[in-house]
């Protein structure tokens, strides 16, 4: 009774009620423009609430959050640049669904989904948080590899075309996540240049993942656009935004399994809501015998899947981050040190010491959906407007916006230099059939995979026999291999050649 | 794959991939020579560099027998040529042009200016019919993002 009374307090403290609903209103809007990210919305936020009490800023942060998600599915619609790395495969069915005129519709998916997944990953979250940190701290290093290349595979099963070029655009990413100082030895990787110029020390940090991601999807598909002047934009239909019962229920079993697979990879400390998107849209990919229009061409079940299962991820995040004070991902990592802010301990003792805190956080997450429910339905028309803009305003618009934001990162010009040179490799990538979006994954997952290598080779002596030892003797790092291994036969295609060898035979007999 | 023609510089394309994909496998297999453990630095680079190398090899061997983006026989003036349009239509080459010098300008003249020029520029390089309307379009959205970004948003502008 205790417990209901403390989450109840997000729905009867006014002021509560107040600063929650604002979080979310704001953190669409900003989740909705390029170059301004959930992340950057709350580190911005941290600095005002240090005069906060806590429940006010955690209002706050918990609004931001659900909004922000959520946001960044609007600008990869409209305009095919992903407002968060989670937006990233939203923008797969999503931009070809408002090229048909349907941007509206598609946004109005996005918001129900993005609830139903929110409202699960908050359900897991108030009832399994203890059972799923434990199940998530037992992930040693070689399963974060091993789930890790199983997103590998996923990107190259995003591919256009074939798996190859899916897998090639995935290692350049990879290879662009390599540049700069070794986190563990110190020693500069791949780094070129004359000594002592910007050039070089620019390089020496790394090349942030936000400028490869709106190098490769904002300003070369700008550059696509323009290739053809003559195209006139699509009218958008926005008469008929609120999806109707009808299609939530029957995409219901879909958006169910998608949200329950974003919690979990949510939980997994360091993975997040692109990782929860990217293996749901790939569960859609295959489990949906005969979508009504293909995948990759504005599949709406591919958007029901990432969206339920970003919005999941959530929920899942803040499992690590309320029961053991590990960040699940790049905002939680802030939530947490706004919690040390007003003297609190995230961690097992939370839940014991600051009771109010943890299920006023649970609470505040729940009414935060529902807020999202509403407000995630306004400025549709607005929005939808921007696709209708002829392209010769909207394309050096795009490429202004893809500047702004590639600096603000760090206040850096080089990294607006290094925005562009992406956006010329991603024109001539889409040029010739080779994906983007799994070249933006390989940045994103390279510390994921190569730290959990090397610590992995580290724990068995750094010998191959006993590493593949390790990968087959453990239940969870097996079962990995084993999808693993599935996935690499039924993207080569040879179960494809078996089965139709064998109702060849069966033809025969 | 399905058989399709192959874009004009396809190949070429592939092949300068081929040769970034080498280049990576050199610097990789310097790297793993200095420090020659599973979890040494160059490990890793090493394993993405051998997948580049042999994902081009696939690429390269998917392709094969794709009919060529190019007339049969075309000169070698011609093929560039031709691959030159098929790289920049239209205005695309201008646009980039643009973006390099903008990227420049940035630096010299600040946000604001380089900002208006580069919109008027590009906009009535694609379009020359609305001139007015280009000129109060480009000051209503460097206004916007200067308000939006910098004001609201805190955010540094270049």
């Amino acid at each position: 009774m205790e417990i209901f009374g403390q989450m109840l307090q997000a729905l009867i403290d006014p002021q509560l009620v107040i600063y929650l609903a604002v979080g979310v209103f704001l953190g669409i809007y900003i989740g909705a423009v390029p170059g301004l990210s959930v992340t950057m919305a709350a580190s911005l936020l941290i600095s005002f609430t240090y005069s906060w009490d806590v429940l006010h800023s955690m209002a706050a942060m918990v609004g931001i959050y659900i909004g922000g998600v959520y946001g960044g599915s609007r600008s990869a619609i409209l305009l095919n640049i992903p407002g968060a790395p989670a937006a990233v495969a939203t923008g797969l069915d999503g931009y070809p669904l408002a090229k048909k005129g349907l941007a509206g519709q598609a946004i109005g998916v996005t918001v129900v989904q993005s609830v139903l997944g929110g409202l699960v990953g908050t359900i897991i979250l108030a009832v399994g948080a203890p059972a799923v940190a434990k199940v998530a701290i037992t992930f040693a290093p070689r399963d974060y590899f091993l789930l890790a290349v199983m997103g590998l595979l996923l990107i190259g099963s995003l591919g256009t075309e074939s798996p190859t070029r899916g897998v090639m655009s995935a290692a350049i990413g990879i290879f662009i996540g390599f540049i700069g100082i070794d986190s563990q030895t110190g020693h500069m990787r791949f780094v070129i240049g004359p000594s002592g110029s910007t050039f070089r020390t620019y390089m020496t940090l790394g090349v942030n993942y936000v400028v490869v991601m709106i190098g490769l999807f904002g300003m070369s598909e700008a550059l696509i656009q323009l290739r053809d002047l003559s195209v006139k934009p699509v009218k958008q239909k926005v008469d008929k935004i609120i999806p109707g019962w009808k299609n939530v229920i029957k995409y219901l079993p879909l958006s169910i399994r998608t949200s329950l697979m974003g919690t979990f990879v949510g939980a997994l400390p360091g993975t997040g809501g692109d990782i929860a998107a990217l293996m749901a849209y790939d569960h859609a990919k295959r489990s949906t015998k005969n979508p009504e229009v293909p995948f990759g061409e504005g599949a709406i079940e591919g958007l029901v899947a990432c969206e339920s299962a970003n919005n999941a991820a959530i929920g899942g995040a803040c499992i690590p981050m309320l029961t053991l004070g590990i960040p699940g991902d790049a905002v939680t990592a802030i939530m947490i040190g706004a919690m040390y802010i007003h003297g609190l301990q995230p961690g097992p003792l939370l839940m014991k010491n600051s009771a109010d805190v943890f299920w006023y956080i649970i609470g505040a997450m729940f009414v935060g959906n529902l807020f999202l429910l509403i407000f995630g339905f306004t400025g549709i028309k607005l929005f939808a407007k921007i696709v209708e803009v002829p392209k010769y305003i909207l394309m050096p618009i795009i490429i202004i916006l893809s500047v702004v934001g590639a600096f603000s990162i760090n206040n850096n010009l080089m990294d607006v230099y290094w925005m562009m040179f992406f956006g010329i490799l991603g024109y001539l990538m889409k040029l010739y059939h080779i994906p983007v979006a799994p070249a933006i994954l390989g940045v994103i997952l390279v510390d994921l995979i190569e730290l959990n290598f090397r610590r992995a080779a580290l724990t068995v002596g750094n010998s191959i026999p006993a590493l593949l030892l390790d990968l087959v003797s453990h239940p969870i790092s097996l079962i990995l291999l084993v999808v693993i291994i599935g996935m690499c036969l039924s993207s080569s295609g040879a179960l494809q050649k078996l089965r139709s060898k064998k109702a060849g035979k069966a033809e025969e007999n | 794959m399905k058989k399709r023609t192959l874009e004009k510089g396809e190949l070429g394309f592939i092949a300068v991939l081929g040769v970034f994909s080498l280049i990576c496998l050199a610097a990789s297999a310097r790297m793993f020579a200095k420090a020659p453990t599973l979890n040494g630095e160059g490990t890793v680079p090493l394993i993405t560099s051998l997948v580049l190398a042999v994902m081009t090899l696939m690429m390269l061997f998917e392709v094969r027998g794709f009919p060529g983006g190019f007339e049969k026989g075309a000169a070698l003036g011609r093929r560039a040529k031709k691959l030159f349009q098929f790289l920049f239509p239209g205005m695309v080459g201008v646009i980039i042009l643009y973006c390099l010098i903008y990227a420049v300008m940035l630096g010299i003249v600040g946000f604001p200016i380089s900002t208006f020029v580069f919109l008027v520029g590009a906009m009535l390089t694609l379009n020359r019919a609305n001139k007015v309307r280009s000129f109060v379009i480009s000051a209503v959205t460097l206004a916007c993002i200067i308000i939006l970004f910098q004001f609201i948003f805190k955010v540094q502008l270049p």
